[in-house]
């Protein structure tokens, strides 16, 4: 996929934030799921069936082993992380949420962390409060310590931001919350493909991530909640599956994860997510992570020396660390028309618009920004490649003025 | 302020036009029109249309010039599927991508600036990557539609350029026959036809075409009810260009 070309150059892939690129091996487990053992799970007795549920099962056991959870019931799957955070939202916010509860946001969240949260207040009176960027470009946590009190039930943060690249302190931010007796949503989607993320250190009560940022197919994804809560959770689809007992006039539902996996799954797709991590623990999360450490680095500093550009995010330092992803704008070039140029004349493959963070990009005073992200097949030539790309976009622009 | 004119949210300026004195200085220099016609566009709007679409093809570009069509130069009319042909097959002789950004920023030069009245929020283009702002209005005594647009992106103002240079001056119903699918090879940047919020071409043509039925409609109403009072008309206008 990666060696193919786009307009007569060479394709350089750096739009990672939004999804990812997957290895041979995820495409062969999803093949072979689909040429070998194709077959509905949890329901037939016959061998197929059988061997199609023991490898879903055994996909919802390496994403427990992946985060660390203390039992593969702890795993839900979901279609992806948004529809992780609106199962949250209509089964434990619309039961536990009531008119004046709080809900503590930052302003940076993606907007699917911050949709079903405003469905859920409009239904049950529940507030909605967001913290804002302090002086360095991150999530304020002093704001945030404030904001927090006794009619906060639920916290919703990024551990790492898809505009921002700043990573959150999720250890304290957990404290604080269960000092005051709320829970805390974790949105993960930009940190589990890129570190080790272990949910028991963490103490989250719930973190969501998507397969396809992490080497894994589309359609899948997965609900982390601790088994207390999940299981005082109500169903959120209805249907096959997560039922125990149908009668007419009502029905009797599943334990957990079940209950929340309502009708066919995506069984080639989880299997294919389960092959993604076994391709990254085989490499290892560790080894993954100080090698994106060091691009990002090297990323930040080469964009830095661009004319005109304006960095969004901290400053990279000893204390300060960024994702190896940046989000720019070069005064008076439209981020659209870079990418457009990047694409057309170079091959390189950026982001441009609000990355589905509108709120985020409001109170920096801006209508858009261009966004580079790396992955771990990434390298520093590709870095070079994009500098290179990008100062003659800038030529070209600035030739037309 | 010409109360003869049926429109959408105009800046009381926009009468004032300070970009057909600029077509106006460019018709005298580059096609040598006479200063005859120079009078000709203060004494009726409808000469002023006949005048500004011919040289809006002078100005825009030499090979678009020669390739016009000798029927609509001769007679004046206005032919948008000719247009479209011209624009197409302009498009399609680029066979590098890159060309045809740099033809899309030629045009975006020569797009009429607009003040920043015209960047409303009614004005705005839903469903872009960039911000697009169209405005639309209907000259009463010819039913013809006269558009102005811009855009925070060049390469966006490029495509507002031709879709301007393609349907300003156009009947409603030209307007409206229009489809995305004849846009298919002007594209740039989205490869293929799909329905992203990259796709500019099919967003700007879309709001100028609900912004058309609405004038229309209200066209319609007004002829069928002459005593509606122009703040029924504007408010039926508005809810139908949403």
């Amino acid at each position: 996929m990666i060696l193919q070309e786009v307009n007569g150059s060479k394709l350089v892939y750096l739009d990672n934030a939004a999804t990812s690129q997957k290895p041979t091996a995820v495409l062969r487990a999803i093949q072979t799921y689909y040429e070998a053992y194709n077959s509905n799970v949890h329901r037939g007795i016959h061998y197929l069936s059988a061997k199609a549920t023991e490898e879903y099962e055994l996909a919802r056991k390496k994403i427990a082993t992946f985060i660390n959870a203390s039992d593969s019931s702890e795993i839900v799957f979901t279609r992806n992380a948004t529809e992780a955070i609106n199962l949250v939202a209509y089964s434990w916010g619309l039961q536990n949420l009531k008119a004046d509860d709080e809900i503590v946001l930052t302003i940076a969240e993606h907007h699917s962390a911050i949709v079903p949260w405003q469905f859920v207040a409009q239904k049950t009176g529940a507030v909605l409060k967001f913290v804002s960027l302090n002086q360095d470009e991150v999530p304020d946590i002093d704001m945030l310590k404030k904001l927090l009190s006794t009619r906060t039930k639920l916290v919703v943060v990024h551990h790492v931001s898809n505009v921002l690249a700043s990573v959150l302190p999720v250890e304290d931010i957990v404290i604080w919350a269960h000092d005051v007796g709320a829970k805390v949503l974790v949105d993960a989607c930009q940190s589990v493909p890129h570190m080790a993320v272990d949910v028991q250190n963490l103490d989250a009560d719930f973190l969501v991530a998507s397969s396809h940022k992490m080497c894994g197919p589309t359609g899948v994804g997965f609900l982390y909640g601790k088994s207390d809560i999940l299981s005082s959770m109500p169903p959120f689809l209805g249907g096959g599956e997560m039922i125990s007992d149908v009668f007419l006039d009502h029905s009797t539902y599943a334990e957990p994860p079940s209950r929340f996996e309502a009708g066919t799954p995506a069984i080639g797709e989880a299997v294919g997510l389960g092959a993604a991590i076994d391709y990254l623990s085989a490499i290892s999360m560790q080894r993954i992570h100080d090698y994106e450490v060091d691009l990002a680095n090297y990323l930040y500093e080469s964009l830095r020396s661009v004319p005109n550009v304006r960095i969004y995010g901290p400053v990279p330092s000893e204390n300060v660390r960024r994702a190896a992803l940046c989000s720019f704008n070069i005064e008076s070039i439209h981020p659209t028309d870079i990418a457009t140029f990047l694409d057309q004349q170079h091959g390189v493959a950026i982001r441009s618009g609000h990355h589905c963070a509108q709120p985020l990009h409001r109170s920096l005073g801006i209508s858009a920004s261009a966004r580079v992200s790396l992955y771990l097949y990434n390298t520093k030539e590709d870095v070079d490649y994009f500098i290179h790309a990008l100062n003659d976009t800038v030529n070209f622009f600035n030739s037309f003025k | 302020m010409n109360t003869s004119i049926i429109r959408t949210a105009y800046p009381p300026s926009h009468t004032s036009r300070p970009c057909s004195r600029l077509w106006m200085k460019r018709i005298d220099s580059s096609s040598g029109c006479t200063a005859l016609k120079f009078k000709r566009e203060n004494e009726s709007r409808k000469s002023l249309k006949c005048v500004r679409i011919r040289d809006f093809g002078a100005k825009y570009s030499s090979e678009l010039n020669g390739r016009r069509n000798p029927s609509s130069s001769a007679t004046g009319e206005f032919a948008v599927a000719d247009r479209l042909q011209l624009l197409v097959s302009e498009f399609k002789s680029l066979a590098e991508p890159m060309e045809r950004v740099k033809r899309l920023l030629d045009y975006a030069a020569r797009l009429p600036p607009c003040d920043e009245s015209a960047r409303s929020p009614e004005n705005r283009v839903a469903g872009c990557a960039t911000q697009v702002w169209v405005e639309a209005e209907m000259e009463e005594a010819s039913g013809r539609m006269r558009f102005r647009a811009d855009s925070d992106s060049e390469i966006s103002k490029g495509f507002c350029s031709c879709l301007i240079w393609l349907l300003d001056g156009a009947e409603a119903e030209e307007v409206l026959e229009l489809t995305a699918e004849d846009f298919e090879h002007v594209n740039i940047g989205l490869h293929g036809k799909g329905h992203s919020r990259a796709n500019t071409w099919h967003n700007v043509l879309i709001s100028m075409q609900r912004k058309t039925r609405a004038l229309l409609e209200e066209t319609k109403e007004r002829r069928r009810n002459p005593s509606l009072s122009e703040d029924c008309l504007l408010s039926l206008s508005a809810s139908l260009s949403l």
